[in-house]
């Protein structure tokens, strides 16, 4: 019964006739909306670079991560060294060349001779360009305190190897250079009053021991 | 001429003209179905270009694959536009439904008896989601298959649901 009148309503369903307009225009007139397809050009050329960077900067990560455990004269040292110099020059960690290179000597003296001198040589002339990288940045308590800190690894890493004389020549280096940031030397190339005072009481014990006992002498009257 | 998978898949490409092909096939169709449901014969027509244009822009993504057809996807759409619509337009009354017949978009010598009378009264207060069901399985006589492609309701769901459908007419026009 119910299915009848269904058939019966649906047979004016089907007659709803559709408009002229939409016969005769309907297509022609979606046609002109209807968006291209297929890819286009511009938009390949920026998919296929955006790819392109994002695989040489995957690579880059990885080339700059497997340089960090490089040494003196490997393939990669020149990345370790440029990646430090980027971390130096955006401040994130500006004593990283001169700790490194350190940490790289004692390493390398556990090893041959050769390595030994090869690092040797890196960390002397880190050690000149972090001085002037301190300077530059008017940083050289930090810098002082890392020195004088490798001056102690240094000492305390000579009685552990074979190439104890680069580690030798190496803190001789290390205070040095951190005598000469304390120096602060003027034009001319003369400590100044200040720094002779300084230099003195770190450099001559029997300096300190004289003034302190000038000193004892004072509160024993 | 191309059989059906043919031309979609040359849509899928970007062919304007199988795309041509294909709203020939179908637009009477949507036509129908987007008129009897809003019972405006300008939006129905705004309907179906909107239905054909959104079909093209993601014709891609379309699939044969699990028993999709090309018909589905068009009511799926049509059927979500016209849910649009009808939210959109407040004063749209179900009793609208009513009048079906008496307007000059059906052919005349329509025949009015009482019982179909009942019947369209009854169709009226259904959920739109079964009206939309009857419209399919009756008057566009789809398969279960591809009115569940269009609904979103499995098989076995909808088969057990026109069953109830049916029910509730017959209880509606005092059958039962």
């Amino acid at each position: 019964m119910i299915e009848d009148n269904l058939e019966k309503i649906k047979s004016e369903y089907q007659k709803i006739v559709t408009p002229d307009y939409l016969i005769s225009n309907g297509w022609l007139d979606l046609s002109l909306k209807l968006p291209e397809k297929g890819v286009n050009p511009l938009r390949l050329i920026f998919a296929r670079g955006l790819v392109f960077a994002l695989v040489i900067l995957v690579l880059s990560i990885g080339v700059v991560g497997v340089a960090q455990a490089s040494k003196p004269g490997d393939l990669l040292f020149g990345v370790k060294v440029f990646s430090e110099k980027v971390a130096v020059k955006a401040g994130v960690n500006p004593e990283i060349s001169v700790v490194r290179r350190a940490d790289d000597l004692i390493d390398q003296t556990k090893k041959s001779s050769e390595a030994a001198e090869r690092a040797s040589e890196e960390y002397t002339r880190t050690l000149e360009q972090g001085k002037q990288d301190a300077e530059e940045r008017g940083s050289t308590q930090n810098f002082k305190q890392t020195l004088e800190k490798q001056e102690q690894k240094f000492t305390e890493a000579q009685g552990k190897d074979n190439n104890s004389s680069e580690l030798k020549r190496a803190a001789e280096e290390t205070a040095r250079v951190q005598g000469e940031v304390k120096g602060d030397k003027d034009t001319n190339g003369h400590d100044s009053e200040e720094n002779k005072n300084e230099s003195g009481r770190s450099d001559n014990g029997e300096n300190r021991s004289s003034g302190n006992s000038q000193d004892d002498d004072r509160e024993g009257d | 001429m191309d059989d059906l998978p043919n031309l979609i898949a040359k849509a899928q490409k970007g062919d304007k003209d199988a795309y041509g092909a294909i709203y020939n096939l179908y637009y009477k169709q949507i036509y129908r179905y987007c008129f009897f449901n809003l019972r405006d014969s300008a939006q129905a027509q705004d309907i179906v270009q909107e239905t054909f244009l959104k079909v093209w822009k993601s014709i891609g993504s379309f699939s044969l694959d699990n028993g999709g057809t090309i018909q589905a996807f068009l009511y799926r759409i049509a059927r979500n536009l016209i849910i649009d619509q009808s939210r959109r337009r407040k004063d749209a009354k179900l009793e609208d439904f009513e009048h079906l017949g008496t307007n000059d978009h059906v052919e005349e010598g329509v025949d009015r008896d009482s019982e179909k009378e009942k019947l369209r009264q009854a169709l009226s207060q259904l959920a739109d989601k079964d009206r939309q069901i009857v419209i399919l399985r009756y008057f566009e006589e789809m398969s279960f298959a591809e009115i569940s492609k269009v609904i979103k309701i499995r098989e076995g769901a909808l088969r057990v649901r026109i069953h109830r459908i049916l029910d509730k007419l017959k209880d509606l026009i005092g059958e039962k």
